[in-house]
């Protein structure tokens, strides 16, 4: 083997790594960034916490709504969500150290069928040699997640500055809500009948949920459950609402198949679920077939929410 | 083990490291497999088994076919090895799909009664390693080849790592012999060929991996997220949508499938194997026929001299030879997956050979008038193709067959709105600006023949500076959520 070729080979993958890194700790991932932030600095308070958890369609509560609600009946508590998109159990867990120094007295976390969807089929781990080291040493193997392209894509963006190319949306930031930056279509409902209209192409028709042995991402919930237990954390589980639209496109298989999860996480575990999957399902309050808006006149999902943090702290 | 994630690239260079350390031919051989074998356990577990299964069965049907003395038990051997591994490949591939099928033909029936489904798994490759076995039996059968006595080349013919999981489909005649030193016929007292890393070799293979990731992870993977927002719903779309989702989908399938036939070119060449290239420009083809000279040439030459040979090719009737294109393209649609929208898109193509064989009969001088000769005809009879090429990407990528159905009219008849288009444009600039990459890339490659020959011929300063801006592009625009290869499903 030539040497020559081996140097050249060896440059040009450790610039490019270099270069990779360097421009990541420049730009970091603006996820990234805003959860180094928060858990580096947690905000200093003498109350308890109360984190929400969860992916896009805990982002939509009103996390204001909720603290209003909550500190009528406890002033010693402050409710933070820390819900982000595309957040699943596999991701949250790995964080769960950060979220543990945070000491939370209450969690509730919001899950639904996109959580469980079936390309994250569980393929007996321990059989496995990439996970073996992970199965012996009982430690998470998961890769860290890093998105070289949305950092890229946002430097170009910024380069480019008010040109349109590849330009992102308008956003802004609510108070207690640290990594779920809201843009406009957020907060505006959509009529229930224009909903309607979207029968067949949402989501959900496309969304297969496998059975609960079959799925990697129960065994990452039921792992969070058991480390919050652990370390005397009140945790309670919400299934996240979805439109009567996108609950009637999914199979039935998924649907079968998520009730199984649910009743697999409750029986196994000491926790209480709440179900709201289809409790709004037929009300005026969306954003679109599968988030909630966030609006005034969509307070009931952030008031039931509310409630279950006022049944975990009388608890 | 996926070829683009960080788990392959220690798994090789330490493969490599090893192999050009250690000098002793025995042992170079015994790794090769044991690594072959390992690459397969690390995605697929216990479904290794199968794989020893293939090896195992034909290896010792092979000799018994060369061994046997009369066409009738050579022929009964020939059945019991193809009634084996058919046999496996429909169990674990069709069974589903099958008593799926019995089941809606029931309800036809009113019978109440539902067959359960066995929910199996898909074991990976198990199209890939069943061809090639099947193939070295049928070459034995024919007396083409000899079969091999050493049980671990033949185990390596089977699971060599490079082509393991989506080819190019190997034929033993042409990999089998690469394992010795004498070239010829299966000489299994010839010594075994040390596995040298050449200078030339290792150049070319890197550079062809190179391009191989480049193809996978900066267009396929960036192409992605276009192709399943047109596709996870395409009702309602427009056509020009619809047309923009087929163009995006065939540049992504060309980018993924062709990358990983690059990556297990390179990585086969860098250990001095030769392994047959699967792609030669097939968005340039100028007929259908020509098209499948292009395109997964392994599968195609594969299905002509293994299928299309055995129905009577084109020496019967003319309506025969029509036929025959037809069963093959429909048994190649069907080998991609067991699913109705892939027997469209095989009877698609089927139909498009047997038209244009029907064309070529009937006007037998056509191909030399003046227009098709032309520089205008050449791109008239590419467009003509490609349209039609595109128009079987979306049987190939859309399952619901509603869905299906609306995209294919969409994109036959026009409707010429371009409202969706241009908010499918806006929403997805990133995928656009790399589909118009692509294609002047694709371009410059179809004029400039031989691309990763010249680049590897690169002074080495201006070689590095290569792949150091392929990497970072590749880097740069990784999401960090490695896509997996279209073709590891099948």
């Amino acid at each position: 083997m030539n040497l020559k070729i081996v140097v050249c080979v060896s440059i040009a993958l450790l610039s490019s790594l270099v270069a990779i890194i360097y421009f990541q700790s420049v730009n970091p991932d603006p996820l990234m960034k805003r959860q180094d932030e928060f858990y580096s600095q947690p905000p200093e308070s003498n109350k308890d916490m109360v984190l929400l958890l969860g992916a896009s369609h805990v982002g939509q509560l009103n996390t204001t709504k909720i603290n209003e609600i909550v500190s009528e009946t406890y002033d010693n508590f402050v409710v933070y969500n820390l819900a982000y998109n595309g957040d699943n159990p596999q991701k949250r867990f790995s964080s769960m150290v950060k979220i543990l120094a945070l000491k939370p007295k209450i969690i509730v976390y919001g899950i639904s069928y996109r959580d469980f969807e079936s390309k994250t089929l569980i393929e007996n781990d321990w059989l496995r040699p990439d996970q073996l080291v992970g199965y012996i040493l009982q430690i998470d193997t998961t890769p860290f997640q890093i998105n070289p392209k949305l950092t890229t894509l946002q430097a170009i963006r910024d380069a480019v500055n008010d040109d349109e190319l590849f330009a992102s949306r308008r956003q802004m930031t609510i108070p207690n809500t640290p990594f779920f930056p809201y843009h406009e279509d957020q907060l505006v409902i959509i009529p229930n009948a224009a909903i309607n209209n979207m029968a067949g192409t949402t989501e959900g028709a496309g969304l297969f949920v496998e059975t609960p042995e079959k799925t990697r991402q129960l065994v990452y919930l039921k792992k969070m459950i058991d480390v919050f237990s652990d370390n005397e954390i009140k945790i309670a589980l919400f299934s996240a609402p979805l439109h009567q639209t996108y609950l009637a496109d999914l199979p039935d298989t998924s649907k079968t198949n998520f009730s199984l999860i649910l009743d697999d996480v409750a029986k196994n575990h000491d926790v209480k679920l709440y179900n709201y999957t289809s409790k709004y399902s037929q009300l005026n309050i969306w954003a679109n077939t599968d988030h909630v808006a966030y609006n005034k006149m969509s307070m009931v999902y952030s008031e039931d929410i509310a409630q279950i943090i006022l049944g975990e702290a009388g608890n | 083990m996926l070829f683009n994630t960080p788990d392959f690239i220690i798994f090789f260079i330490i493969f490599l490291t090893t192999i050009a350390i250690v000098k002793n031919r025995e042992f170079q051989h015994i790794f090769l497999l044991i690594a072959s074998y390992f690459f397969f356990y690390y995605s697929s577990n216990y479904l290794i088994v199968l794989l020893l299964y293939t090896t195992i069965w034909d290896f010792y049907l092979g000799k018994a076919i060369y061994a046997a003395n009369s066409v009738k038990k050579k022929k009964a051997l020939l059945i019991t090895s193809l009634a084996g591994n058919l046999g496996l490949l429909g169990f674990f591939k069709y069974a589903d799909f099958a008593i799926t099928q019995f089941n809606v033909l029931g309800h036809q029936f009113n019978v109440a009664e539902q067959i359960p489904l066995l929910n199996l798994a898909l074991p990976i490759a198990i199209s890939f390693y069943t061809f090639h076995s099947i193939g070295y039996i049928i070459d034995i059968y024919r007396g083409q080849i000899t079969p091999t006595k050493s049980l671990r080349d033949y185990a390596i013919f089977v699971a060599f790592f490079p082509q393991l999981v989506a080819g190019p489909i190997l034929r033993a005649g042409h990999f089998l012999p690469q394992l010795r030193q004498k070239l010829e016929n299966f000489q299994t007292n010839a010594a075994l060929r040390q596995i040298l890393i050449e200078n030339t070799n290792l150049k070319l293979g890197i550079t062809m991996m190179t391009l191989g990731f480049f193809k996978k992870m900066f267009f396929a993977d960036n192409v992605a997220p276009m192709v399943n927002d047109i596709f996870a719903n395409p009702m309602g779309l427009d056509s020009f949508t619809i047309m923009l989702g087929a163009i995006a989908f065939g540049i992504q399938i060309y980018g993924d499938f062709s990358g990983y036939s690059d990556i297990a070119l390179g990585a086969a060449l860098i250990l001095g194997l030769k392994i047959p290239i699967n792609f030669n420009k097939p968005y340039f083809a100028t007929s259908p026929s020509d098209f499948w000279r292009r395109w997964h040439i392994s599968l195609s030459t594969w299905l002509r001299d293994y299928l299309y040979v055995a129905l009577g090719g084109n020496r019967k009737s003319k309506p025969r030879t029509y036929f025959n294109l037809m069963t093959v393209m429909f048994l190649g649609g069907l080998w991609h997956g067991a699913a109705w929208n892939f027997v469209v898109w095989g009877l698609l193509h089927g139909a498009y050979l047997a038209i244009h064989k029907v064309l070529v009969d009937l006007f037998p001088g056509a191909a030399k008038n003046k227009f098709f000769a032309s520089k205008a005809g050449i791109v008239f009879s590419i467009l003509v193709t490609q349209y039609l090429v595109f128009l079987t990407w979306i049987s190939f990528r859309v399952q619901n067959f509603d869905h299906m159905t609306y995209a294919m009219q969409k994109y036959i008849i026009l409707d010429f709105q371009t409202t969706e288009t241009l908010r499918f444009i806006v929403s997805h600039k990133f995928p656009f600006v790399i589909m118009i990459m692509f294609i002047i890339l694709h371009v410059i490659s179809y004029k400039k023949q031989n691309l990763p020959e010249r680049i590897s011929n690169f002074k080495p300063v201006t070689w590095t500076i290569f792949l150091t801006v392929v990497m970072m592009a590749i880097l740069f625009f990784f999401d960090g959520n490695p896509e997996d290869f279209i073709y590891f499903k099948f």
